[in-house]
């Protein structure tokens, strides 16, 4: 009878510990949260009255189609499917949005997107506006104008703006950013920078030579990168006159450029005369060069903390996450288990650290993140193929990687929930994708 | 009082924080977000509430059904007592039996009162705790971790309060040197260089055995070079290089007093006194 008294008594005890005040969800959660609640329609924009023609119809099929991937991909709203909307085109929304009809069908939208375009002396004209289904009535609008060339360029900006205004400007969307990346072409490898979604892809080298680890200042003034010549150098370039920066040689290994928040320094992986690389900052001329990881492991894959004061890196073989003060001291190891961890990135909110990990007994790498104050290690990517080299979107919800799943190597983007993967080049061998700051627009 | 926790907590951030004036929009959605983290702790408390209320009630029940069930052993052994003449000694035999039964089940009874007293009484700890302490009430993780979250930012008057707060909730947590490090960094970004050196000063002074003394030694050099103290300066690299001479912050050390003093470290030096 004692024992089970004291048993039930260490039950009672331990169930009435006032645990659920201190623990803390262990879940992936994006941050603004998407908002279940808000289900957003996408209308097709429509060509505006007296407007007709083969050019006009081909432009607004990519605007639409360019327009629902973006806003779907977002990952903020719940996209209505078009088999359920009214089968009106709503081309003056003032009389054709037929609100008892959208009222009628299945679930509650919240917004819809619509427009007209007219296309006049190769000039397209897109008025588009969002109405707000609750109060019937328009919510805001742009209208947007240039060479039907830029179609898509104008589709991005519409859902970009869509994002601002539906998450109260908590978030800018990322449909108008760009990924650098590394392009295999025979023994070449070439930078190139493609629009988010694998389009409109363009050479920013052309020298033939090996050129590796793209990396943006983060107003997307510069890319930073290294080239064999021969020996591997820090080169940097201006992204927008395409002009050349002078950063010294060093003739020896230079690797893992990363410039800082304020665009006025850069970090880099040098090779010391001990042998191994140690990482060194300094300003984007080179000069005031300082040591901040002087020991004999090889320091390599620099990350800055968004304000700049912090710095992740991986050190050893096999690779362990660090991160230590920008001035050198407090270094700590961020992930206690063991495995090969590399290119570690940083997330724009500063919570996480995303890193490819091959943990120990594991064949090839995934994608994980860690929480950079308490290391907690979640993972993102999982099944064929390795999934490597991860790289953050400026809104800290969407990741850019590698991975050569389907046979060769080519770049991905998912959510970072691990959700929504998407593989945006599919030809040749492409790696290291890095992905772009938010570029300046009115 | 519970369910007006977070408004009025909600209330209290918007009135103490000056966001009208100087507050950023990440700053805000910072401290949206606190809320809803609270809210959320809130939430799992009333759902332990709930659950705990549940199993109370559903030991109540079954301790309702024992008392039932012994009244009517009672009830029986009184009718033997009354009906049994005859029978007197198998019926005392049999008295006895259900006497014993009836006392185990008593005891059991009685463990399960005591119990629910127990669960009772941490229920209104819990409930107390709550109700006085939920504005600091966030686990020393979540509140060191969102600490640093403001301070990887930048928002550097956020971390110190957070680490502030952490510091004087949680005096014992591990994380506590840390903490101070942290307040000391963000008050140099912010160039408020004395205060700075106060916070480092608590790691080297307060907790001496931390891993974290030779980072505020070095991170105390630093900012006494700033604030023109070039003695205290070298004292402190010297002391690093003297105490703790395979630490990361002695390469740097060195490094430092061969700029500063041209020549390789000597002797520690003695601090002036502030």
């Amino acid at each position: 009878m004692p024992a089970k008294i004291a048993c039930f008594l260490l039950l009672v005890f331990f169930s009435a510990q006032p645990s659920l005040l201190t623990q803390e969800s262990s879940r992936v959660t994006l941050f603004p949260k998407p908002a279940e609640d808000l289900i957003l329609a996408v209308a097709d924009v429509q060509p505006a009255p007296g407007n007709a023609g083969g050019e006009l119809a081909s432009a607004l099929e990519t605007f639409n189609r360019v327009l629902y991937d973006d806003l779907s991909f977002a990952g903020f709203f719940t996209i209505a499917g078009r088999g359920f909307y009214p089968p009106k085109p709503i081309v003056r929304p003032e009389t054709d949005i037929d609100y008892e009809a959208w009222d009628s069908i299945p679930f509650k939208v919240s917004f819809v997107t619509v427009g007209s375009a007219s296309l006049s002396r190769n000039v397209l004209r897109v008025e588009t506006s969002v109405y707000d289904m609750k109060q019937r009535k328009r919510a805001f609008g742009k209208a947007y104008t240039g060479d039907p060339g830029q179609v898509r360029t104008m589709a991005h900006y519409w859902a970009d703006e869509i994002v601002y205004q539906l998450t109260a400007g908590t978030s800018r969307g990322i449909a108008s950013t760009r990924i650098a990346y590394v392009s295999r072409k025979g023994d070449a490898k070439e930078i190139h920078t493609m629009d988010y979604d694998g389009q409109n892809s363009r050479a920013f080298t052309h020298g033939g030579g090996l050129n590796l680890f793209p990396t943006w200042a983060p107003d997307n003034s510069k890319l930073a990168f290294v080239s064999y010549r021969p020996n591997p150098e820090i080169t940097i370039y201006s992204y927008l006159d395409g002009s050349r920066l002078p950063f010294p040689m060093f003739n020896t290994f230079a690797s893992s450029p990363a410039i800082s928040p304020d665009g006025s320094e850069v970090i880099f992986a040098l090779r010391t005369p001990r042998g191994d690389p140690d990482l060194f900052i300094s300003r984007l001329d080179g000069s005031n060069r300082r040591n901040i990881t002087n020991n004999p492991a090889i320091d390599s894959s620099p990350t800055w903390s968004p304000s700049g004061r912090q710095i992740a890196y991986i050190s050893g073989m096999p690779g362990q996450i660090h991160i230590c003060d920008a001035d050198g001291s407090n270094v700590r190891r961020v992930v206690k288990e063991g495995g090969d961890a590399d290119n570690v990135a940083w997330s724009p909110d500063g919570r996480w650290l995303a890193f490819q990990w091959k943990p120990r007994l594991s064949p090839r790498y995934e994608i994980f993140i860690a929480d950079a104050a308490s290391g907690a290690v979640r993972q993102l990517t999982s099944g064929a193929g390795s999934n490597e080299s991860p790289t953050w979107a400026p809104d800290g919800r969407h990741l850019a990687f590698q991975s050569n799943r389907s046979g060769s190597w080519q770049i991905y983007t998912m959510l970072l929930e691990g959700t929504e993967p998407r593989q945006i080049t599919h030809s040749g061998n492409n790696t290291s994708p890095s992905w772009s700051g938010y570029f300046l627009r009115d | 009082m519970k369910r007006n926790i977070p408004f009025c907590l909600l209330a209290a951030l918007l009135a103490v924080c000056p966001l009208a004036e100087a507050g950023t929009k990440e700053e805000l959605v910072r401290l949206q977000s606190d809320v809803l983290a609270l809210q959320n702790q809130i939430r799992e408390f009333d759902k332990g509430y709930a659950e705990k209320l549940d199993s109370l009630r559903s030991l109540v029940i079954q301790l309702n059904d024992q008392v039932a069930r012994s009244g009517q052993i009672l009830d029986r052994i009184s009718t033997a007592m009354e009906n049994s003449e005859s029978g007197k000694r198998t019926a005392d035999q049999s008295l006895l039996e259900e006497v014993r039964r009836l006392s185990a089940k008593v005891d059991e009874a009685s463990t399960r009162i005591s119990a629910m007293a127990l669960q009772l009484g941490e229920l209104k700890v819990q409930s107390a705790s709550l109700e006085t302490a939920v504005p600091s009430g966030l686990s020393p993780e979540v509140l060191y971790n969102q600490a640093y979250g403001d301070f990887v930012q930048g928002n550097f008057d956020l971390a110190i309060e957070g680490f502030t707060a952490y510091v004087s909730t949680y005096p014992a947590g591990d994380r506590v040197p840390d903490a101070l490090l942290n307040i000391g960094d963000a008050y140099a970004a912010s160039n408020r260089l004395p205060q700075a050196v106060g916070a480092f000063t608590r790691v080297i002074n307060d907790h001496a055995d931390s891993d974290k003394v030779p980072s505020a030694l070095y991170k105390r050099a630093r900012v006494e070079l700033a604030m023109q103290e070039k003695e205290n300066a070298v004292a402190d690299l010297r002391n690093i290089v003297e105490k703790f001479p395979q630490s990361p912050e002695a390469v740097l050390a060195r490094g430092e007093l061969n700029r500063i003093t041209g020549s390789k470290p000597a002797a520690p030096a003695r601090r002036k006194t502030r």
